[in-house]
This record gives C-alpha cells, structure tokens and sequence, in this order.
C-alpha cells in the first residue's frame, strides 16, 4: 500500500515513515505543502497522511484543493490540534480521518488500513465477531454458519455491539443505534430487544449486562 | 465638617449637580430681571405721571377765570373738598395761587407755600421725611402747583416688579420636578446599559449596538466597544497560545513514541524492557502535557452552554472506562435515572465528570466498588479508600497535589481541572472523606 506522508517535522517524519514501512506499508515522505501537491499530480497513491502546520502551504489547503482537482485517495489528517472544531473543519472538507498528536504507530496503521480497506469498497460488509458472521449489506447474519433470522431493530443492536467487541457500550449510544432519533421510547424496550436477540444467539452469556450503564459483547469462542 | 461631606457625596451625583447648576441660573436670572424690571417700570411710572401733572396743571389752568370775583379777592384760603373718598387722595394733590391777590385755592392736605415753595418745571421736595414730586406753571396771574407724593410712586413701582417676580417663584417647584424628571429620564439609557453589562456572560465580546442612543450614551458604548475588541484579542492571543503550545509541545513527544515503538516492535531489538519503561515514561509525559494543555483551556470560559444529560454523559464514561476498571477488579454501583438535565457546556461537563470517574477508579483498592448516584440536583460519587489514605481535603484541587500515591499514575491535575470546569460551569464541588470511603458531591442550581 502506498502512502505519502505529508510531514515537516524530521524527527517525527523519519519516524512515521519507519515505523509505517515496518506495518508493511510503502511510504513516500515530503516536508512541504508545495511538494505534497506536486507528488499527487505525478504519482498514484493509495492514502495520504497530512500534518497541518507546513512551512509553505498550509495542510488544509493541501487538502482543500486536492479534493478540488479531484483527488479521490482516503486522506488522514495527522496534527496537534485537537480542537473539535478544527476537526469538524477539515472532516468537512474532505479529510477521512483526524488523529491527534502524540498517537499509537499501531492505531495510526490501523487507521490506515481501514481507510483503505473502506475505499476498496469492503467498508463494513462482513463483520466477524467469535461465531457471528454479520453482513451489513445483505443483512445477512450467521451464528456458526447457521443463518440467523432478526427483527431490523435486533440487527442494528446486534451491529452495533459486534462494531466493538469486548467493549462496554452505554444503554444511550445502543438506543440512539437501535431507536434512530425516535423520541417516543418505552423505558425497557432496549432490554426487551437484549433478550430477544439472547434468545435468538443462543448463548445468553454472550451479552453481558453492565448494570447501571449498557452491555457488551463477549463471545471469544 | 460632617455636613460638608455629606454635601460633597451628593453632590457627586451629575444629575444633581446639573439640577442646582440649572436652578441657580435660572434664579440669578430672574433676579437680574427682576431688577431690569423695577428700573424700567420706575422710568416709566415717572414719565406718566409727570406727564399726567402736566396735563393736569394745563387743564386746570383753562378752568381759572382772568379777573378775580369780587366774594374770591377778600379769601385768603380756599380748600377744596373732603380728602377722605379715597385713600389716595392725599397723596395727590394741587395748589393755585393768584400773584395779584393773596387768594389761594388748595386740596385738603397739601403741602402749604412755606413748605412747598412755588418752582417753574419739575422739581423735587422732602416734607417730614416723604418725597414729593412737583410741577408748577403760570397761567396768567396764577401760579398752578400740581404735588405728587413719591410713596403712591413707589408702590406702583414694587408691585409691578414683584408682580413679575411672583410667577417665577410659584414656577420654581415645577420646574425643579420637570427638570429633574427630565436629567432622569435621560439617564435611563445609562441604567439600561449598566443592567446589560452586569447581565453580560463573561465571554461575551460581542459589541454593543448603536441603537437610538443618545449622544452621551453613544460615546460610552462606543469606549466600551473598543475596549471589549481588546479583551477579544486578547483572549484569542491566549487561545493561540495554547495551541501553538500544543503543537510545539505534541510534536516532538510524537517523534519520540513512534520511533520507540518502532524500536520496540523491530525484530533486531534485543533491550525490549528497558525501551518499555521509556515509552511507559514517555506516555507519561504525553498524559502531563495533555493535562497541563486541559488545564489551560479549562481556565476559559465555554464557547456555548447547551442542555446536557450528564446521566447520559456519566453512563458513557464508565463503559468507556470500564476494561480499566476491570483490570483493577474494581465494580460499578450505578442508579442514575434515565436522564439528568442541567445546562452548560458538554464538553466541560463531559471532562469534569471523566476527572472525577477517573479518580475514583485510580484511588479505590482493588476489589472495591465505586458507587454513583444522584438525587435531585446533585451527583456523588463515592470510593472506598485504604487505610493509609493520607489525603488532606483542603490541598486537593492544588495543582500536582498527590497526597502519599506517588505509585499511582497521574500528575495530580485532575481534580483542579475539575475546580476549574465547576467555575466556569458554575457548580460546586466539594470533596469529603467519611470513614473508609472518599466522596467527590457535585451541586448545581435549580435553575441549571
């Protein structure tokens, strides 16, 4: 996978470029705004990541009028501002992704490969989670090859829990999954959704009751 | 000395000053017109009345016959009529006298020839302490003397001047309770803009707008205009500030994380656990900077105040939370009703309560549960602690306070990021400690 690094900082570009080249991705580094836009016009590239504080030109108008020539790669914007409106802005104009200065090199990579991965059309089709198989779509869901019937409301619980495994999610963020933006909600129709869909997994520990604050999804077999 | 003080106070007062300023010209000029007016009123009843005498004196000159009768030459005084049909008959008066007889003809009460001795024209005399006037002619063989007692002038003379004078002063109170009704009316617009000053919320720099004002008002918008300019630039230079910090800051401990990772996960690397500690040092580094960063930005006021569910805010945390709590075996104890609604930033809210959660999870002994509830307009969160505690209550929002956890990770900021957010939120938080646990108690208003 291609990438250009957009990065002024030499310490911090060399050590992107290594640490990106040891995830097995191949990275092309430039320090200026000027040469980022020039590297886009002459080579292809599969992702760009892009510091915002360049000595030329800025990396918003790096950004700005690449989607404006028609740019089409994923762009990540990697910088040290992290105020949410700045990152509205550039979200806005046509970045795919912000990370905040210090970061992961591990989270960086992912970031990267998902981006990728969502530009080659694959974003979110099958979802795989232990035995569960969820594809968002064909709604098609499979419990250890065994095709799966859900109401639409136990899908999108169920999608929602399987986008993070492991990981404890509020009974607020499941109903805005599950209800969308319905104001009317009965105040346990998100646990009577949880138990009809236990019921239909099978496996009831699978969806453990954080009591006082949602459910997460355990299903490591 | 007191009274002195007292007058000096009020009169620091400009509606009051303009008020006795405005009233003392207004009797000053009354006054001077006053005076103008008994000087002119004087020249004027003087003219009149000589004239009158004049004419009086011609008039009665035509009434005298040339030749004396016979029943007239041998009288040596006549006197004409009773003086008692009007008060001021004797106050005017005439005498005529034939220069060829001795014969005289006089009104009861004049002056007689010793006292008031015949003069051609105008002129003059003092008669037992009053002033008179008179005019005399000759007619033939008479002298005409027509006498005016100056008293009946000079009454004349005062009222008409207090006259004028009378209006002025019954108008005085009106005119006091016009002119301060007035000053007042005019300074309401001062009053309106000292109401929307004290009203203001403390980032609000947006200009006054020139509305209708008056003069005087406008120029004081138009200072507190420019100087509101200022102050927002100011606190955007500060702004800036923390973000050219941020950067400066950010950048190279990115460079240092992202080549130890790399030196970590490259396969030639043999000191694995040394680099380790670095990077765990390093991420320490970062947590202090972003905290120091947090600290900065919370000494500011919100950018907006919006309706926040902080139950939905808290439920969020934990389970954010939550695989770190765990990690320390720690459990959650959480009856929070589905929504509690107060209203400020949810940003600062949302770091406020993250500081606290993340507090208690840092401080609970493994095993413990930490409990959070609300009632009404409160939220508590409350932890066990251990035996050895060593906190003091009163240093715990200072910053890098850490009582005797120097094992536990953090660079104690964290709870004067959450004084710092309760002010500007305008909450209280109050921490307290009551046997074995520790309890951080969040109020805010009813009108919250």
């Amino acid at each position: 996978m291609r990438v250009l690094l957009v990065e002024d900082d030499a310490l911090l570009g060399q050590a992107v470029q290594l640490g990106l080249s040891d995830r097995e991705f191949s990275v092309h580094w430039v320090r200026t705004g000027g040469a980022a836009v020039s590297e886009l016009n002459h080579n292809e590239y599969d992702a760009m990541v892009l510091d915002l504080g360049l000595p030329d030109l800025d990396g918003s108008r790096v950004l700005s009028s690449s989607r404006k020539r028609g740019v089409t790669i994923p762009i990540l914007i990697l910088t040290a501002r992290d105020q949410v409106h700045d990152k509205i802005a550039h979200l806005d104009a046509g970045a795919d992704d912000y990370l905040t200065k210090p970061f992961d090199m591990n989270e960086l990579a992912a970031r990267l490969r998902a981006l990728c991965r969502r530009q080659l059309g694959q974003a979110s089709a099958d979802i795989k989670v232990g035995p569960i198989m969820l594809n968002t779509n064909t709604r098609d869901v499979r419990v250890a090859d065994a095709p799966l019937s859900l109401s639409r409301r136990e899908f999108e619980l169920l999608k929602t829990l399987m986008s993070a495994p492991e990981r404890v999610l509020s009974r607020d963020r499941l109903e805005t999954a599950v209800f969308q933006g319905e104001t009317e909600i009965e105040s346990n129709a998100l646990e009577v959704h949880v138990s009809n869909l236990r019921r239909k997994l099978g496996h009831k520990e699978w969806i453990e009751t954080i009591r006082g604050i949602g459910y997460r999804l355990k299903c490591n077999s | 000395m007191q009274f002195i003080t007292s007058l000096r106070t009020k009169f620091r007062s400009i509606r009051r000053r303009i008020l006795v300023f405005v009233s003392a010209v207004y009797l000053m000029s009354s006054g001077l017109s006053a005076l103008w007016i008994y000087y002119e009123v004087s020249h004027e009843v003087d003219e009149l009345f000589d004239a009158e005498m004049v004419q009086q004196a011609k008039t009665l000159a035509a009434f005298l016959p040339e030749q004396l009768s016979e029943q007239h030459i041998d009288a040596e005084l006549e006197i004409v009529g009773d003086a008692s049909n009007h008060e001021y008959e004797d106050k005017l008066s005439y005498r005529i006298t034939n220069t060829t007889s001795s014969w005289t003809l006089s009104t009861q009460g004049a002056p007689t020839k010793a006292s008031a001795p015949f003069q051609i024209g105008f002129s003059e005399f003092n008669l037992n302490g009053r002033l008179w006037h008179a005019f005399g002619m000759m007619s033939g063989n008479y002298q005409v003397l027509l006498l005016q007692e100056d008293s009946f002038r000079s009454e004349l003379r005062s009222d008409l001047t207090i006259d004028t004078l009378v209006p002025v002063l019954l108008l005085l109170p009106l005119m006091l309770w016009l002119g301060w009704w007035t000053i007042n009316q005019s300074f309401v617009s001062f009053q309106r803009l000292a109401t929307s000053l004290r009203k203001r919320r403390p980032d609000d720099y947006s200009a006054f707008e020139p509305a209708n004002d008056d003069e005087e008002v406008a120029v004081v918008k138009q200072g507190l205009n420019y100087y509101l300019a200022r102050i927002e630039q100011t606190f955007h230079r500060e702004r800036r500030f923390s973000a050219d910090a941020a950067h400066e800051l950010r950048t190279p401990l990115a460079s240092l994380k992202a080549s130890l990772q790399n030196l970590i996960s490259s396969k030639k690397t043999i000191e694995k656990p040394q680099l380790e500690a670095l990077l765990t040092s390093t991420d320490r580094l970062i947590q202090l900077v972003e905290s120091l960063l947090l600290l900065s930005k919370t000494e500011l006021p919100p950018a907006a105040v919006e309706h926040v569910n902080i139950a939905k805010e808290v439920r969020q945390i934990v389970a954010d939370f939550y695989s770190r709590a765990e990690q320390r075996d720690l459990n959650f104890e959480v009856s929070l009703p589905e929504a509690v609604g107060v209203s400020g930033s949810s940003d600062y809210w949302r770091v406020l309560l993250a500081n606290i959660i993340d507090n208690a999870i840092k401080y609970a002994p493994s095993g413990a549960t930490i409990e959070i509830e609300s009632q009404q307009n409160n939220l508590q969160v409350k932890n066990p602690i251990v035996d050895d505690h060593g906190v003091d209550l009163e240093r715990l929002s200072e910053r890098f306070y850490r009582g005797k956890h120097l094992d536990v990770q953090g660079a104690g900021l964290g709870l004067s990021i959450v004084q710092n957010l309760a002010r500007q939120l305008g909450i209280s938080v109050e921490f307290s400690q009551q046997q074995q646990y520790f309890i951080c108690r969040i109020h805010w208003g009813d009108n919250s």
